[in-house]
């Protein structure tokens, strides 16, 4: 059961199917797989303005966010803003270091929070899992270089 | 097919190392082209697609953005991951520095190869992982460096010290957590940069226009300058010459522009020099300039940097001994984006 952050599973209210389909990494998985990922999982809600995720602790848990809206920040710098069918939570579970950033809730949201164990499971079992997120974080990096470029790209070079 | 010493190799290698299965291994190198290149050979483009990964066999490469050197890469590493997975251009240039041999698989092969050996995928996601951390940590490092080096300047005010810390705050809905990003000491801003020589640089270029920029270089942003020279590594000679138009906080700063000899301008030539020599050739770095530097005496203006205003610089005075040369670069850095890029450049001459 999730501890992190004292948050605790909830009833569910909504179809989990339903919302799960719209998760873009289990997005070609079939009904079959989606019913295992939710029997496994648990099911939170988080009122806006909850922190979910502390930057520097250490947390083993993925989030998938069903509803509402969450901010990815570093104290009171907003790195990305993440909606409905986003996965955060990532980064410590591969790297295994602490959490590499703060997420906050915009929102009230749902989230469905998976353990580490089982996402390794899920990406040896379908690797259609594992190149859709390849492809997520690709275009974070994508996104973090974009940001970088105006300030490094002050290196100018000489003239000759 | 390869030979057994490249498997040998495969297993060496980071990308391929949890693959436990010897035969899942020989099935992944037959898929594998091998590809030799000539030194100063351009393997990706910025800006191009390519859908390949490759992995370098032997010799290194360079990764850079332009003349701008980013890293080198050597036996082992790999890249065309991202273009690759999302489809989009590459985000950098590759460029050999000796003859190489590469090995190389495409998106078709690659699906495969994962679906084989899922070890690749979590590899690949792990190897991802690591480099948004990094650069979140860089940016974060960036960031408060330029906001420490910004608030140390004498010629602010609380007033205006608060009013930045009310505009680094996302306009977005208020964070719960409502924490602005602290300071920097010179030794966590070398931990989070990391150690590489290229960005201590690039990060110490911009810190030092934003001490420039804002008409005065006070003994605050000196101190804070030499300490992050210090703890990146970097020689502080090129702010020796700063020294001579140092303005004291107590002191107004133009009555003291005006008291400077002939001498002292003298010394500040290698300055001048260095501003005039710096070369535009990317529109980030352009827009960058152009939002920096002031348009005239005497209109106000403030630095926005990933998407957050994060100072606000006063009028640009006429008696600031590098006048000529901040101008003269927003100058260049305004044709650029005009001829060059054309692009329309109204915005910033209002």
């Amino acid at each position: 059961m999730p501890t992190e952050k004292g948050i605790t599973p909830q009833p569910q209210t909504l179809n989990p199917l339903e919302l799960l389909k719209a998760i873009a990494i289990f997005r070609e998985l079939e009904t079959a797989d989606l019913e295992q990922i939710v029997a496994g999982a648990n099911w939170v809600r988080c009122p806006a303005g909850k922190i979910i995720i502390q930057e520097g602790e250490i947390g083993h848990w993925l989030y998938l966010l069903l509803s509402g809206r969450v901010q990815v920040h570093l104290g009171d710098l907003q790195l990305t803003e993440l909606a409905p069918g986003a996965f955060f939570g990532e980064i410590s579970l591969f790297d295994a270091q602490p959490r590499s950033a703060t997420v906050t809730a915009l929102e009230d949201c749902e989230c469905l929070v998976i353990s580490e164990q089982q996402i390794f499971q899920l990406i040896c079992a379908q690797p259609v899992v594992a190149i859709a997120m390849i492809k997520v974080l690709a275009e974070r990096v994508r996104e973090l270089n974009r940001l970088f470029l105006s300030a490094e790209e002050i290196a100018f070079s000489r003239r000759s | 097919m390869l030979s057994a010493i490249d498997l040998q190799f495969l297993q060496g290698i980071p990308l391929f190392k949890d693959i436990e299965q010897d035969q899942a291994l020989s099935r992944l190198a037959a898929n594998l082209e091998e590809v030799q290149l000539p030194a100063d050979h351009p393997i990706l483009v910025q800006g191009e697609q390519d859908g390949h990964l490759y992995i370098l066999r032997s010799g290194s490469v360079r990764v850079h953005l332009g003349d701008l050197e980013l890293t080198t890469l050597g036996p082992g590493a790999y890249f065309g991951e991202m273009s690759l997975f999302d489809g989009g251009p590459a985000s950098a240039s590759v460029t050999t520095c000796a003859p190489v041999i590469c090995l190389r698989l495409d998106r078709a092969q690659m699906g495969k190869a994962i679906a084989d050996c899922p070890e690749i995928g979590l590899s690949l996601i792990r190897g991802l992982a690591v480099r948004i951390r990094q650069l979140n940590q860089r940016l974060s490092g960036w960031l408060r460096g330029l906001l420490t080096l910004a608030w140390a300047d004498g010629q602010y005010n609380p007033e205006e010290q608060a009013a930045i810390v009310t505009l680094v705050h996302t306009p977005l809905e208020a964070p719960s957590d409502k924490n602005p990003l602290p300071p920097i000491s010179g030794a966590e801003l070398a931990a989070l940069l990391g150690s590489d020589n290229k960005i201590a640089q690039n990060f110490l270029r911009s810190a030092m226009i934003v001490a420039l920029a804002n008409g005065t270089y006070s003994e605050a942003e000196d101190a804070i300058l030499r300490e992050f020279c210090v703890a990146l590594g970097q020689p502080t000679d090129i702010l020796d010459p700063l020294r001579t138009v140092l303005l004291s906080s107590s002191s107004e700063g133009t009555d003291q522009a005006e008291e400077l000899t002939a001498r002292q301008l003298d010394v500040l030539q290698p300055v001048r020099q260095w501003l005039d020599e710096l070369e535009i050739d990317t529109p980030h770095q352009a827009h960058f300039l152009c939002k920096l530097i002031p348009a005239q005496c005497p209109f106000e203006r403030d630095i926005v940097l990933f998407g957050r205003k994060i100072v606000h610089i006063p009028p640009m005075c006429k008696l600031n001994p590098l006048y000529d040369q901040l101008v003269n670069l927003r100058f260049r850095a305004l044709s650029y984006l005009a001829d060059e890029c054309k692009e329309d450049v109204t915005p910033y001459l209002s």
